[in-house]
């Protein structure tokens, strides 16, 4: 499974997980989440996790999706792992 | 405790907020008080995990590293719950790990030892856990229990899968005897903590 399809299977709005995972609002495409990642990893925090980690937060203008708890949210945070993008998702900010 | 392993409890903890201990710990309590063979599932955004209340453990998979996962006593994970509804953050729930039992019960063998008592709960997850007992032998090509186990539980899949019954309690039973022997390991572990 790519990084793209592990994150519309498991973060898209129309998935059947129920909460605690959070949900990018429907109608999101995947070039969508392609976008948000790009500008993310462009403009956004990076913290290191580790060695090989790094968890990358960035604050959009607008809503993007849901937290775990369902609340909307306009933060998303990104998974980098020895300079792969291992997922996306909203968080609360 | 490996780095990858470290990484997962890490994720635990960036999904986990106040609200989310509370209401996982609720669900255990409750799961407790029944006394079934049951299992709580949750889909996080890093990790997913099953609390096997009946067997009280807890297995966390990282859902960033495939096949990677780390197992908890039940009690160990109730007392992260309860860490990080008290505290305020996440990190200072990471400072206070090393003080649990669960760091000393990440080697391959007592790993499969987990994975094989998840088998016997629930046989119909055969296939999904098969993938990470094969990952464990990959790390520990020298352990004949855990060869062992990847083994039958590759055949109680296929038995599961054929609908043949006999087989299926006879695989069971062999499973069953295989994750004995591999306990004594973890199960010291266990007392030895639990002693002190």
């Amino acid at each position: 499974m790519t990084t793209v399809e592990h994150i519309m299977y498991r973060h898209a709005w129309e998935n059947s997980w129920s909460q605690p995972v959070s949900r990018f609002l429907k109608g999101t495409t995947a070039r969508d989440i392609v976008g948000y990642v790009e500008q993310a990893l462009s403009q956004g925090q990076w913290i290191a996790k580790g060695s090989e980690r790094y968890q990358v937060r960035f604050r959009f203008g607008r809503a993007i999706g849901v937290d775990i708890h369902g609340n909307l949210t306009n933060t998303i945070e990104v998974w980098v792992q020895n300079g792969i993008i291992r997922t996306a998702y909203p968080v609360a900010p | 405790m490996a780095k990858d392993d470290w990484f997962i409890v890490e994720c635990l903890l960036n999904d986990l907020d106040a609200a989310l201990a509370l209401e996982i710990a609720t669900a255990v309590l409750q799961g407790l008080q029944k006394r079934s063979p049951l299992i709580l599932s949750y889909t996080m955004n890093c990790v997913d995990v099953d609390v096997f209340v009946r067997l009280r453990i807890v297995l966390i998979f990282d859902v960033l590293n495939p096949h990677e996962f780390v197992w908890l006593p039940l009690s160990d994970f109730m007392r992260i719950l309860e860490l990080r509804r008290q505290l305020s953050s996440g990190e200072q729930v990471l400072e206070l790990y090393p003080q649990m039992s669960f760091v000393v019960l990440q080697s391959p063998r007592c790993k499969a030892y987990a994975l094989s008592l998840a088998v016997l709960e629930d046989p119909l997850r055969a296939s999904q856990l098969q993938d990470y007992l094969h990952a464990l032998t990959q790390k520990d090509n020298t352990d004949p229990l855990i060869s062992q186990s990847l083994v039958l539980v590759d055949q109680l899949g296929v038995a599961l899968n054929t609908g043949e019954q006999s087989n299926v309690a006879a695989i069971t039973a062999e499973i069953r005897r295989v994750t004995d022997l591999m306990a004594s390991e973890c199960k010291s572990v266990l007392g030895e903590l639990s002693d002190l």
